[in-house]
């Protein structure tokens, strides 16, 4: 699997747009770290099930195709999973033990989507000033 | 302010004024061999006496072009504020020559007992008592943080620098007169002033349409010129070198005229393009080695050889800077000078070495420019680099060393623009526009 083909994927299993996991401009280099550990982490036959199952979908936006071709099947369901709750939360947990993981690192910890996704932060690492917490909430 | 159609003219007249100068003189100068303006002009090209009002981004590539963008507004800032006070001086034409930041409002001097209102911008700044010269330069701060002898909390793991003669490193911050107008107009020097104002802090900001400058703050570290220190490599001057007494730890008030040599510089300015401001900071060449990398200079200002000492290690309390005999602290750069940026300072080096080989300015290197790529994406603005500090400046929060290896920790390592975020003013609940210096409003 490419790097070009994980964001795809990952911008189909997320539902964030590949300009969002890896931008232009980018600063974090997120997409390039769960590259690395899913490479790394995941075995070579999963992950070639994965990569060939979703190249096989002509239409990466539609979500019955996605469904259907990865989620229904059981070579590779776990994985998408994985790839999605490590976009989500940073953690990578293992194939053969869904409970059980590792924090993949700070930065992607504390890049999770699930902060920006319910607008919060992650403990301890806040990008917004002193004091917003006083303020009303946005929804933008 | 605006920048006039002066400029034009006076770059033509400064620049034949200095190829005449060369011509006249003996020496070994490169330019000895220019016969025209125009070749006189390219080996000049971008030192000017003019500070750029905001960045001209050129490029599209964050990691080189833009960056190269970023990093040409930091070298020509620095050009800028390192000009003599007379324009028409070019820049190290005399070795050393004195600044026009070393003019700008200290920060002592704004921010007064009792909230007293600070004298208005071009009156000669105060000295404590115990200064019998009032002449030179006053260093009254012995850490980046005021206060650093006797405050029981500090900000971050902090600590005194101390050089390879034992002896402190010295610190100022000053502010130009747009920064300062807008702390002085509205009363944001007094804890009292900031209440009444109750409202956050906008500075104003540099702008290529309007030719207008904005806020421009410059930190600088120093540090006493002494054995194994090659004075004719640093931008030196005399300076009343002042301790404020302290009980606890016990320290004396003392004032002693030293020569020092500039080792750091932070340049922050506020921008229509970076509402969270450029970040750009300089070092002394001879500063530190980078960590991994050979310490091939036969003297570093913070950095021995051999020593088994550990890196980046805050002295042992208590801290009294009157102290002889101190053990040096042993510093390294754990965040690499980027390639773009490094190729940037060997031209700009030989800019100045081209004016005169025996110019001070060449042995400045810039270290970095952090600066919001997407201001509206957060307060913070998606800043790039991610960390970014300067050995004499962030020496204790460049990050750490496990296994051989250096690990940022979010919200910890040096970050400029993560750390000023969360800058508030102290007489209000107010935030301060990426400045601490509200905070010492009394």
């Amino acid at each position: 699997m490419t790097l070009d083909t994980f964001v795809a994927l990952s911008a189909s299993l997320t539902g964030y747009p590949a300009s969002k996991l890896k931008p232009d401009l980018d600063t974090q280099k997120v997409a390039e770290l769960f590259y690395d550990t899913l490479i790394g982490q995941a075995g070579p036959t999963p992950l070639a099930a994965l990569n060939d199952a979703f190249l096989a979908i002509s239409d990466p936006t539609d979500h019955e195709s996605i469904k259907n071709k990865i989620f229904d099947n059981p070579e590779t369901m776990t994985l998408a999973k994985i790839i999605i709750r490590m976009w989500y939360t940073g953690v990578w947990y293992y194939c053969n033990d869904p409970q059980d993981g590792f924090v993949v690192s700070s930065k992607g910890y504390i890049n999770g989507l699930v902060w920006g996704t319910m607008f919060a932060h992650p403990m301890g690492y806040s990008v917004s000033h002193f004091g917003y917490w006083n303020e009303a909430p946005t929804t933008k | 302010m605006r920048k006039s159609n002066f400029w034009t003219f006076f770059s033509v007249t400064i620049l034949a004024s200095f190829v005449f100068l060369r011509c006249t003189e003996s020496g070994d100068s490169s330019l000895d061999k220019v016969d025209d303006l125009e070749a006189a002009a390219d080996l000049m090209s971008d030192l000017s006496p003019i500070l750029p009002f905001d960045v001209t981004i050129t490029g599209t590539q964050l990691e080189t072009t833009i960056l190269h963008d970023f990093d040409l507004f930091s070298w020509q800032s620095f050009i800028a504020l390192s000009w003599s006070t007379n324009d028409s001086e070019m820049i190290g034409i005399n070795g050393d020559n004195s600044t026009k930041w070393e003019t700008w409002k200290n920060a002592y001097d704004i921010f007064l007992e009792g909230g007293e209102k600070p004298q208005p911008w071009g009156t000669p700044g105060q000295y404590p008592s115990s200064c019998t010269d009032s002449e030179g330069r006053l260093l009254i701060q012995v850490g980046k943080t005021p206060d650093l002898l006797t405050a029981s909390e500090q900000p971050f793991k902090t600590g005194p620098l101390i050089d390879q003669n034992g002896l402190y490193t010295r610190f100022e911050i000053v502010v130009n007169k747009e920064m300062f107008n807008y702390i002085y107009n509205n009363d944001l020097y007094s804890f009292d002033g900031q209440g009444a104002f109750n409202q956050n802090a906008e500075f104003p900001s540099g702008d290529n349409a309007d030719s207008t400058w904005g806020a421009i703050m410059v930190k600088a570290s120093w540090k006493v010129i002494g054995d194994g220190d090659d004075a004719s490599k640093f931008h030196c001057v005399e300076a009343a070198v002042y301790t404020p007494a302290s009980t606890n730890p016990s320290v004396p008030e003392s004032c002693v005229i030293q020569k020092v040599g500039l080792v750091g510089l932070h340049i922050g300015t506020k921008t229509t393009t970076s509402p969270q401001w450029i970040w750009s900071t300089f070092e002394h060449v001879d500063n530190a080695p980078t960590f991994n990398e050979a310490a091939d200079k036969a003297h570093y200002n913070y950095y021995k050889k051999g020593s088994d000492r550990p890196i980046n290690e805050s002295p042992a309390q208590p801290w009294d800077p009157n102290r002889a005999n101190q053990i040096p602290t042993q510093v390294e750069r754990l965040i690499p000078i980027d390639p773009v940026t490094a190729a940037l300072n060997k031209e700009f080096q030989a800019k100045l070495r081209a004016v005169n080989k025996k110019s001070v300015w060449q042995y400045y290197e810039l270290v970095g420019t952090q600066w919001p790529v997407d201001p509206t994406e957060s307060d913070e603005g998606n800043p790039f680099p991610v960390y970014l500090g300067n050995a004499t400046l962030e020496t204790y929060i460049q990050g750490i060393v496990k296994d051989g290896q250096v690990t940022e920790v979010p919200g910890v390592s040096s970050s400029c623009i993560h750390c000023h975020n969360g800058a508030m003013m102290s007489g209000a609940a107010k935030q301060a526009d990426f400045t601490y210096l509200l905070k010492r409003a009394k």
